[in-house]
């Protein structure tokens, strides 16, 4: 093993969401930043428009460069029997291996979680079986990050009545309006519901020196032709490098925590490949935050097991890797009889807020939307009517008229996390470098599978509601969830036996190791993560930069 | 690129897709670049897969010699899409080496990827079917 020439302040380990931002946050504050990412760094307008091989519909390959094989991981049903599975298979539950991490290539819904997602297990009581539990902190306590996490990495959007309180406006107003929004807007108000814009990181104006979204029909799952999506690698990770003081190493694998004699953690060691053979490097630096996506950080803490902490750093409760959850998407399909879908992009424009508390008899419960632009080819797969046959001329008939006649509308459920939902580490399979890698399994609590019904029957609602002459709706079972919103597996708390990290997201057993990405969130709200996993970033980056 | 079989029987081939998405007033599937499309994904990210699908189109042709005495591009259509029901509900009397549903499952999920996805992948060069649809990806592609 060689060893760094320097020692750093702070190393990161990830250059997503988290870490993108954590590394922004401390270099401005004067520290010296190394940021470990195991993907490679890319310009949007390089990133593939494949239709068949991307962060959207990964069917052969995904665009963003990172060499799939030899990453495998071990999927685990529900007899515990473990499956050696691909990056492409969904039970691998992928996020992109790139610099900004999904942000490069995501959808960028820019959602607050409600005031009420921090206290899950106060409002509705914890059910057995269940790992429900409330947040260390308050929306109060997070309200100041998210603000700037809006106006530092750029939101658009505008509030809903239904919306979490906000200390000042959004930078940016929303994207225009689109034939589905209006549609659905007036919906919605036949039913009473609520509606507003789906807050977005994306520039509706021009904002940050990059200019507004020009309404593609290809957004998510793609990079930005206009470099207007608001990523971490466009924003505060670029303004990290631009003071000089953070090192980005790309092609970086880290495979684990470094300690002293005593246990305590000093740095990381990670692998490259110098002309194809792998150089391992040991790193050194006063603080380690780990952001390296919800399993990748588990993964990281499991397989470095100390004297002191011999089932991994952090672990000694046994929390590390547990509640595991994503998003169930529940929905519905509608298909009206004149033309409803204008192809403007993003597409997603609006949104309720209506069911995501206080839907008597269940436990949480949901945003819905309308769905992005959908690529030809997804709408083929997911968008025909039960029964009906995918050949023939009827289903090349049926393309023709209903790609333009159709509304979709669906919506992340806010899961109820369950202990045996976790990673863990197999010792028997190994990375390209020797690493064990992670197996998946679990299922998140069955109340989840009832939220999910009632959200779906809430979307058959509103397409009815809004003239669609066929409806159909489908609802997940409540099984395992993760993938591109995956957390859980090292939540905040104030009890060292039963959570991982602090309130600040300090690993409880250590002075010097951080957490800063879904990993973190204790429950992971009806809403889409990013701004939260942002704005916790923000709020340990300063935190870290105070004890440093 | 590593050495493969070419797809065999190509005449059947362009009848079974073409019985998948027809032509109308816009191209069928084999009018719209498919057999490229295919050609050159089983020879690298489904290359697994290149077996079935050349022995399935063999065995097609002898079920319907078996039925009509004829090879399966020289029935009508309406033979045709007979023929592909039942070989989509196994309804099958002459020995398949490959499971007649998973295959004709396959070229289903195929002939409709070609068709629908983007020029860069082979098929579709004059996004035809996004021009059929409605779709339009308002960027260069």
């Amino acid at each position: 093993m060689r060893n760094e020439s320097i020692d750093y302040d702070v190393i990161i380990v990830g250059a997503g969401a988290g870490g993108g931002v954590a590394a922004g946050v401390l270099a401005e504050a004067g520290r010296s930043v190394l940021v470990l990412e195991r993907g490679a760094a890319m310009r949007p307008g390089e990133i593939p428009l494949d239709h068949l091989r991307n962060h959207r519909l990964s069917q052969y390959g995904v665009n963003t460069q990172c060499d799939l094989d030899g990453i495998p991981r071990v999927a685990v049903d529900a007899f515990g029997n473990g499956r050696t599975v691909s990056p492409l298979d969904g039970a691998y539950h992928l996020n992109a291996f790139v610099v900004g991490g999904g942000t490069l290539v995501y959808g960028a819904q820019a959602w607050r979680f409600l005031p009420d997602d921090f206290r899950m297990a106060s409002k509705y009581g914890s059910p057995e079986g269940s790992s429900l539990a409330d947040w260390p902190i308050s929306y109060d306590d997070l309200e100041p990050w998210y603000d700037k996490v809006e106006w530092e990495v750029g939101v658009c959007g505008a509030p809903h009545k239904l919306s979490s309180p906000r200390s000042r406006a959004y930078p940016m107003p929303p994207v225009p309006d689109t034939l589905s929004r209006k549609l659905l807007q007036a919906a919605a108000g036949k039913l009473g519901w609520e509606t507003g814009p789906v807050p977005l990181l994306i520039n509706s104006v021009t904002y940050n020196g990059r200019p507004a979204c020009e309404q593609c029909g290809m957004c998510v799952g793609f990079g930005c032709p206009n470099d207007s999506k608001n990523g971490s690698q466009n924003t505060m990770l670029a303004r990290a490098l631009k003071t000089g003081r953070c090192t980005l190493v790309t092609g970086a694998t880290a495979d684990r925590l470094l300690t002293d004699a005593r246990g305590r953690v000093t740095g990381v060691s990670y692998f490259v490949d110098t002309c194809d053979t792998p150089t391992r490097i040991a790193a050194q630096a006063k603080v380690v935050i780990v952001a390296a996506s919800a399993v990748e950080t588990a993964r990281l803490l499991l397989n470095s097991p100390t004297d002191r902490e011999p089932n991994g750093i952090g672990n000694n409760a046994d929390h590390v890797g547990r509640h595991l959850n994503g998003h169930s998407y529940p929905g519905a399909n509608g298909l009206f009889d004149d033309i409803v879908h204008d192809g403007i992009g993003p597409g997603v424009s609006i949104s309720t807020l209506q069911f995501n508390h206080d839907n008597p008899g269940l436990i949480g419960g949901g945003m819905l939307a309308n769905e992005f632009v959908k690529l030809p080819i997804i709408f083929q797969k997911g968008s025909f009517p039960p029964g009906m046959s995918r050949w023939g001329i009827e289903a090349k008939r049926y393309m023709r008229s209903a790609f333009t006649r159709s509304l979709h509308v669906q919506g992340p459920v806010q899961d109820i996390p369950s202990p045996s939902a976790r990673v863990t580490i197999d010792r028997d399979v190994r990375d390209r470098y020797g690493i064990p890698v992670v197996r998946i399994g679990g299922a998140n609590h069955p109340e989840t599978a009832r939220v999910c019904n009632s959200m779906r029957d809430r979307a058959i609602e509103w397409l009815t509601a809004a003239g669609a002459k066929k409806v159909w709706g489908w609802a997940p079972t409540g099984g395992l969830t993760g993938g591109q919103h995956q957390s859980g597996t090292c939540r905040m708390g104030n009890d060292p036996k039963s959570s991982v990290t602090d309130a600040w997201g300090r690993v409880h057993s250590q002075e010097s190791l951080y957490i800063a990405d879904g990993g973190l969130h204790v429950t992971n709200g009806g809403l889409n993560p990013v701004l939260t996993i942002m704005a916790l970033a923000w709020r340990v980056a300063d935190r870290v930069s105070q004890v440093i | 690129m590593t050495h493969h079989p070419p797809l065999q029987q190509s005449l059947t081939l362009t009848a079974v897709i073409d019985r998948i998405i027809p032509a109308d007033d816009y191209p069928s599937a084999s009018e719209n670049g498919v057999l490229v499309f295919l050609d050159r994904l089983l020879a690298t990210d489904l290359a697994s897969q290149r077996d079935l699908v050349n022995a399935g189109l063999v065995a097609i042709d002898a079920e319907a010699q078996s039925r009509h005495g004829l090879p399966f591009a020289s029935l009508d259509a309406d033979r045709q899409d007979a023929l592909l029901t039942d070989i989509e509900a196994n309804r099958v009397s002459t020995a398949w080496s490959v499971d007649a549903r998973t295959w004709f499952q396959l070229l289903v999920r195929l002939t409709n990827e070609g068709y629908y996805a983007d020029p860069g992948n082979g098929a579709n060069l004059d996004r035809a079917s996004w021009k059929m649809i409605g779709f339009d990806p308002r960027r260069p592609l």
